[in-house]
């Protein structure tokens, strides 16, 4: 009775979390692309980034992660891409944390400071999600060298 | 400047990707719908859509604003059920209903409940603050996903366990003397 029990949302996760790993495992530079907690029971995909191989250009930090997750919801999905290395963790956050900022925000902690802004992102699918993302990061990991 | 237009992976094509938008909604979209999101025509969509049909991947329900598409909850569910027995060993399958069992009674101590209905009923606790009722929703999604998970790692032990004995029966010869003698 699981189906009627939890109306199935589970494996949908579980097929949208396999399209996205895939696609994270096409980006430059990352390696060791996995499923956390588990392969069996995928909440987030994680993976190692090469940072210059990522952005093909010299960087002052070298190794990251990239993590992705993605929760499907009635009336609203949930779906964080996150980076993170030693100097910022940065992201967009489609969730109910910052509704003042729109349906995404982008979140950037760097020096013991967290900024919040919209994140202008409307789009659903959750590849779609994370292919804009992936169109800003780069310009986003810039402007944290630069400041 | 508001995303709106969806960008996809170049070696995506028109059918996968109705196929990632259609397979990951979680209510009732219609082909227009999926096809702005898919960045296709709605002829396009409707064509893929039909195929999906065809295939009971997807389900069709009827709506205000036309028919709607949905995954077919039980292709979805049969088909996680026989990727997991396919893909995974009896000890993997096992060690991860440990996994769900130890985080869930991590989830009971944690919040001092004895379920999962018990948890949300807490939702609307006047003493919680916001991060307090984020963090549990949070939860109540997580566990419920485990339970989802639990059942389907329980059949894919049942089905590898029919499978086998299958597969023992067919090798020895066995499966026709096995059966009851007529008359």
């Amino acid at each position: 009775m699981v189906l009627l029990l939890a109306g199935g949302r589970g494996f949908t996760r579980r097929d949208g979390l396999r399209r996205l790993k895939e696609r994270i495992e096409n980006i430059p530079g990352a390696t060791n692309v996995r499923y956390e907690p588990s392969r069996l029971r995928p909440r987030t995909v994680v993976a190692d980034i090469d940072v210059e191989m990522y952005l093909g250009d010299a960087f002052p930090r070298q190794t990251a992660t990239l993590e992705v997750l993605w929760r499907p919801h009635e009336g609203k999905d949930v779906q964080r891409v996150q980076w993170a290395d030693e100097a910022v963790s940065l992201g967009w956050h489609k969730d109910d944390d910052h509704p003042d900022l729109g349906t995404t925000h982008f979140q950037l902690e760097a020096s013991g400071e967290v900024v919040h802004e919209p994140g202008q992102i409307e789009v659903e699918a959750p590849l779609g999600f994370l292919e804009v993302c992936l169109d800003r990061l780069p310009d986003a990991l810039r402007a944290t060298s630069e400041s | 400047m508001s995303e709106k237009e969806p960008i996809w992976p170049d070696e995506m094509d028109a059918g996968e990707r109705v196929r990632h938008v259609a397979l990951t909604r979680t209510e009732p979209r219609n082909a227009g719908w999926i096809a702005d999101e898919a960045a296709v025509s709605r002829d396009t969509a409707v064509k893929y859509l039909t195929r999906m049909v065809e295939q009971g991947d997807l389900e069709v329900v009827e709506t205000r604003n036309g028919d709607a598409y949905k995954p077919d909850s039980v292709t979805q569910f049969l088909g996680e059920v026989r990727q997991l027995a396919e893909e995974h060993t009896l000890d993997e399958l096992t060690r991860e209903l440990n996994a769900i069992g130890n985080e869930i009674d991590a989830w009971k101590d944690d919040y001092e409940v004895e379920s999962l209905a018990a948890l949300r009923q807490t939702i609307g606790r006047d003493d919680l603050a916001g991060d307090e009722r984020r963090e549990r929703l949070n939860v109540i999604e997580e566990w419920a996903y485990n339970v989802e998970v639990r059942e389907a790692i329980q059949l894919a032990i049942s089905l590898k366990s029919s499978l086998t004995t299958l597969d023992a029966d067919s090798l020895s010869g066995e499966s026709s003397a096995t059966l009851p003698q007529e008359g």
